[in-house]
């Protein structure tokens, strides 16, 4: 094939690339009426979407990283029956439809699901609550910040906390002081896609947690349901959440977005 | 005052079964060929790698017992280990590197710093305190893992390789330092190496592994002499055949594998399981069918010539790993697959009982 076809070629793939990941986004933006941003923003509904947003999606984080920081480095330092199984389960929620999940999690901790019956026992209803957000969140986002945090933690050599264990140093002090400097890395892109994960959250969430406003209806169930009926507010506060996930991702990953 | 070490560990299909006496100012070399288990005695003796049985002392105090379920943590144990490939932490600066022990271990920052201070300067690292371990050659990369196994002044030294990260021009400078730190250090060192020179040169005793067994242990004059295995004759450079003794008319003869060797051994015992060792410069090369006499000879090809300074080292195809030494004119006619007699006077041949089966 002639040279200059392939080149032509490879420009209209790039032209159409970006066309498809960048023109949404700047549709996003124009068409956004933003004088209207002060009412909007100070309307109950939007107010009450973003700040449980915020707070749903943090919590999401902070609970993946409280669990998935011990799976990740299982799954990275230590060898036993099983390992390769786990890591794909661990996985396996980034592929899975997110509607899927919430079913999934309804069938876990719904009221006739594996756990539910249990959890009412003690009189602890999951499903359209608040923690049940936090949960779907967690669900889908979590598998981010473990594939992430496994792979700076398999790439940092397990000589160096041998070394630190020869200097008297406790695993804590080691872990502080020669993991964590390390991973630092891979820690903060994970905490970054898993937080852009949890905010966008949507299909497992309006599953398993419902589109109660106030309780569980988040800035992405908020924008489903203005679309119905103002959509042009909905333009608005997709722009709004469109700018805060990209101030997450260029905070957490130290201006290399900016650059 | 001294490491007593007797233990036993398997590691997937490889086994490390040894007994190691280290007293207090010797340094023993460990050495062997790779894969024989050095790395993993060091790692067994910080404490990294738990022992299956037996026991590791050190000044009297156990280190490990399995028997009765004693096992000291590396943190506790006050052993410097050197780890080949160095692995200084890369975040922190070379006076960092050297004072995380003491901060490790309870000592505040500011004081933990100064106190290094003597350490740096003694391995003259003061004008890279604020380096970072990329920015070190491998020299000095080596005194700052030096110092910092030093810093918590242990009671037992553990050098893997410590020359291994140096170039060869680096090496005879570092060296010199080496056996300096050695001889200042009170306690018992570990020096392992599989550079022969480097341990006959730094070390009072040397002990010989092989599979995860000791097969020789002595002071360097004992290995030089009396090599057991081929791998510790190649540490000295001579050729090692065994065999068994038989008389034969008036004198001895050493049956090997290979070629009967004429020897004259101090107390005959005929059927006894002899070592003898020659030096490869004792070695002749002649034309084939020249008579040999009174002395051993025997006809063979030559496998491989090198040349090594103003000497040639011809390799023999029989038996396998057999070196002649010659001078330059003298190994003109010898190229791969000449045709030889080798040719060993008896005096050459020294002879001594073989310990290893």
């Amino acid at each position: 094939m002639n040279a200059r076809w392939v080149g032509l070629a490879l420009w209209l793939a790039v032209l159409t690339g970006l066309a498809l990941l960048v023109l949404p986004l700047l549709g996003l933006l124009a068409r956004a009426p933003w004088s209207e941003t002060a009412a909007l923003l100070t309307s109950r509904t939007v107010q009450q979407a973003l700040l449980l947003s915020l707070v749903v999606s943090a919590a999401a984080v902070a609970l993946s990283l409280a669990v998935g920081f011990p799976l990740a480095w299982l799954v990275a330092r230590r060898s036993f029956p099983g390992r390769r199984v786990l890591r794909t389960l661990l996985t396996l929620p980034m592929v899975l439809p997110p509607v899927v999940a919430g079913v999934a999690l309804l069938a876990a901790f719904g009221e006739r699901g594996l756990l539910g019956g249990a959890l009412a026992a003690f009189g602890v209803r999951v499903p359209f609550t608040t923690l049940a957000a936090v949960l779907a969140a967690a669900f889908v986002a979590a598998p981010f910040l473990i594939a992430t945090l496994e792979a700076g933690i398999a790439q940092t050599e397990r000589r160096l906390e041998d070394v630190a264990a020869t200097l008297g140093a406790s695993r804590w002090h080691a872990f502080r002081t020669v993991l964590l400097p390390a991973i630092r890395p891979s820690l903060l892109a994970g905490i970054a896609l898993c937080w852009a994960r949890a905010l966008g959250e949507f299909g497992a969430t309006i599953t398993f947690a419902g589109n109660l406003e106030g309780r569980t209806q988040t800035v992405p169930l908020a924008i489903y349901q203005t679309l119905q009926t103002r959509p042009e507010q909905a333009f608005l506060l997709g722009a709004i959440l469109l700018l805060i996930s990209l101030c997450l991702l260029a905070g957490l990953r130290g201006g290399r977005f900016a650059a | 005052m001294s490491l007593h070490a007797q233990l036993a560990l398997t590691r997937g299909s490889f086994s490390l079964e040894l007994a190691l006496d280290a007293p207090a100012g010797q340094t023993v070399a460990l050495v062997g060929p790779n894969g024989s288990g050095k790395s993993t005695l060091v790692e067994a003796l910080a404490g990294l790698l738990p022992i299956d049985s037996g026991e590791i002392t050190l000044d009297g105090a156990v280190l490990e017992r399995p028997g009765d379920g004693i096992r000291v943590r590396p943190q506790q144990r006050p052993v410097g280990v050197s780890f080949q490939g160095l692995w200084l932490f890369p975040q922190l600066s070379v006076r960092d590197n050297v004072a995380y022990g003491p901060m490790a271990t309870g000592t505040p920052r500011q004081a933990a710093r100064a106190g290094v201070q003597e350490l740096l300067k003694r391995l003259d690292l003061v004008a890279l305190a604020q380096r970072r371990p990329a920015e070190l050659s491998g020299g000095e990369a080596q005194r700052v893992a030096l110092a910092r196994a030093l810093a918590l002044r242990p009671r037992l030294l553990l050098l893997d390789e410590p020359l291994s990260a140096l170039d060869i021009e680096a090496r005879p400078r570092m060296r010199a330092l080496l056996h300096e730190l050695l001889a200042e250090f009170p306690g018992p060192r570990l020096l392992i190496t599989h550079e022969p020179l480097e341990a006959l040169l730094l070390a009072d005793h040397v002990v010989v592994l092989e599979h995860g067994r000791v097969v020789q242990a002595g002071t360097t004059a004992e290995l030089r002499s009396r090599p057991q295995t081929r791998y510790a004759a190649t540490l000295s450079g001579v050729n090692l055949l065994s065999g068994t003794l038989e008389a034969d008319g008036s004198g001895w003869l050493l049956r090997t594998a290979g070629p009967a060797l004429r020897v004259l051994p101090e107390q005959p015992t005929p059927g006894a399981a002899l070592h003898a060792t020659v030096h490869p410069a004792a070695v002749r090369l002649l034309e084939p069918g020249t008579p040999a006499g009174e002395a051993t000879s025997w006809t063979t090809r030559v496998e491989s010539v090198e040349l090594h300074d103003d000497r040639v080292r011809v390799r023999l195809a029989d038996p396998p790993g057999f070196v002649a030494e010659l001078e330059l004119e003298d190994a003109r006619r010898f190229g791969p697959g000449t045709e030889v007699r080798a040719w060993l006077p008896a005096k050459a041949l020294s002879v001594y009982p073989r310990m290893v089966p």
